[in-house]
């Protein structure tokens, strides 16, 4: 079958798969199915297709209410999916729905211009975690299945940053995070209870793999060009250790996450008024018509 | 370096990040559990000890488990049971008491999200051989532990004469 003679439909999937957004979310559902496996996993497909609704249907409200053209959100389908694959599938529906529903708002309450500022899904999750203790198993990172299927994390996280351009930006933050905790260990810093060495291994570096290949790298929250997406993965990484040696917990990459949207929005706001500044001109001189 | 093109670069510097975790994971592992924590469940209240297997990234402080309260007292024969629970789920266990002493210790019911295989029979043992509810947390599966620690305490109150 020749690919100009495929349906309309299917020509549609095709052209919006090969797109940015099409990958990272190509990726997450792939994930998501795979971890759906593990028995307690249905659980949690079930609560993506619901935090996949909410979201899609949070995103067509807000158009409706601007007056704006109700379009299919398939951002909001990623900020969902990213929402149910890090709760607990054993989180209750309703909390999947409302950490969805204040992931969604954040996107569109709290912006710089057009953009977001902070990553949608880490809002709503620091929400949950801060608010409801909600727990966060990061499932869809194949936490809870045999080791070996972090490589099939590694492989589908490696493709995605790089259909994303995104690469440079994940290695600076796994290298950051990676060396600091090299230290903390070389060093004996840290907590009794949450060691370096806990964080090198399952169930946490799935975590810190799942958030570098598909949160870090979304593309309105985080900076697009390389040398800034080298200092932005230094950054979250580097806060994410110290959040980690000094509290532990199971915030620390998302919190880190948001700090770091803050230092990429407070750049770009920097450079905008650097740059729209008036040129002082001095007498005698014409401004250009 | 002029000659490196941007692809080249990447591979080196994945080749550069692995080669640090690989270093860290090396380092901070030992020939058991990696990083064990005493732990001690009290109600609401969790507390704490350590002991260090390897210091390496882990512990430097080596406390060794200290003869507990619990493992003095004499409890009623019978089997009691007790659960846990917590973000991550539930478990509940069933404890032997046979002349007065933790005979054995079953896990009934599992609803954690890590298997049940990381912590049993590790922590049923544990649990018989120190005679106390006071184990040590196995990591990667901190609150199955947790849980499990909670779940005994429970039930050897029941079982308290």
């Amino acid at each position: 079958m020749n690919r100009h003679s495929y349906p309309k439909p299917i020509k549609f999937f095709i052209r919006f798969v090969k797109t940015p957004k099409g990958v990272v979310l190509t990726g997450l559902a792939v994930l998501t199915l795979v971890a759906s496996l593990f028995p307690q996993g249905k659980i949690g497909l079930w609560h993506a297709v619901v935090a996949d609704l909410t979201a899609v249907s949070i995103d067509a409200l807000v158009a409706l209410v601007l007056r704006r053209r109700v379009t299919f959100s398939t951002g909001g389908l990623i900020t969902g999916l990213i929402v149910a694959d890090v709760l607990s599938s054993l989180t209750p529906l309703y909390l999947v729905i409302l950490t969805t529903v204040v992931a969604l708002m954040s996107k569109h309450v709290i912006r710089r211009g057009r953009k977001p500022i902070f990553n949608p899904a880490a809002v709503g999750l620091v929400f949950a975690l801060s608010l409801f203790s909600s727990g966060q198993s990061w499932w869809a990172a194949l936490t809870l299945l045999p080791i070996w299927y972090l490589a099939f994390l590694l492989a589908i996280g490696v493709y995605v940053a790089l259909r994303v351009k995104k690469y440079p930006q994940v290695l600076a933050f796994l290298g950051t995070y990676f060396a600091l905790l090299l230290a903390m260990a070389l060093l004996h810093l840290g907590l009794r209870s949450d060691t370096p060495g806990d964080a090198l291994r399952v169930p946490f570096i799935n975590a810190a793999l799942f958030l570098g290949f598909f949160m870090l790298t979304d593309p309105p929250t985080s900076p697009a060009i390389t040398r800034d997406q080298v200092l932005f993965g230094v950054i979250v990484g580097g806060i994410a250790v110290i959040l980690f040696a000094l509290f532990g917990g199971l915030a620390y990459l998302l919190i880190a996450l948001l700090l770091g949207n803050l230092w990429s929005a407070s750049l770009a706001w920097m450079r905008r008024a650097v740059f729209t500044r008036p040129v002082a001109t001095s007498p005698g001189t014409q401004r250009p018509r | 370096m002029s000659n490196i093109t941007g692809a080249k670069l990447l591979g080196l510097c994945t080749v550069a990040v692995s080669a640090i975790y690989a270093a860290g994971y090396t380092y901070t592992q030992s020939t058991g559990v990696l990083s064990s924590s005493m732990v001690a469940t009290s109600g609401s209240e969790t507390h704490v000890a350590t002991r260090s297997v390897k210091p390496h990234g882990v512990h430097a402080h080596d406390k060794k488990p200290t003869p507990t309260r619990s493992a003095s007292v004499a409890y009623k024969d019978g089997t009691y049971t007790g659960s846990g629970a917590n973000p991550y789920g539930t478990l509940s266990v069933e404890v032997s008491i046979v002349h007065g002493k933790i005979a054995s210790v079953r896990i009934t019911s599992y609803y954690m999200h890590y298997p049940q295989s990381f912590i049993d029979p590790q922590l049923p043992q544990e649990t018989v051989s120190m005679q106390t509810w006071r184990i040590y947390v196995v990591t990667g599966a901190t609150a199955s532990s947790y849980n499990f620690a909670e779940a005994v305490y429970y039930a050897l109150q029941k079982a308290k004469k």
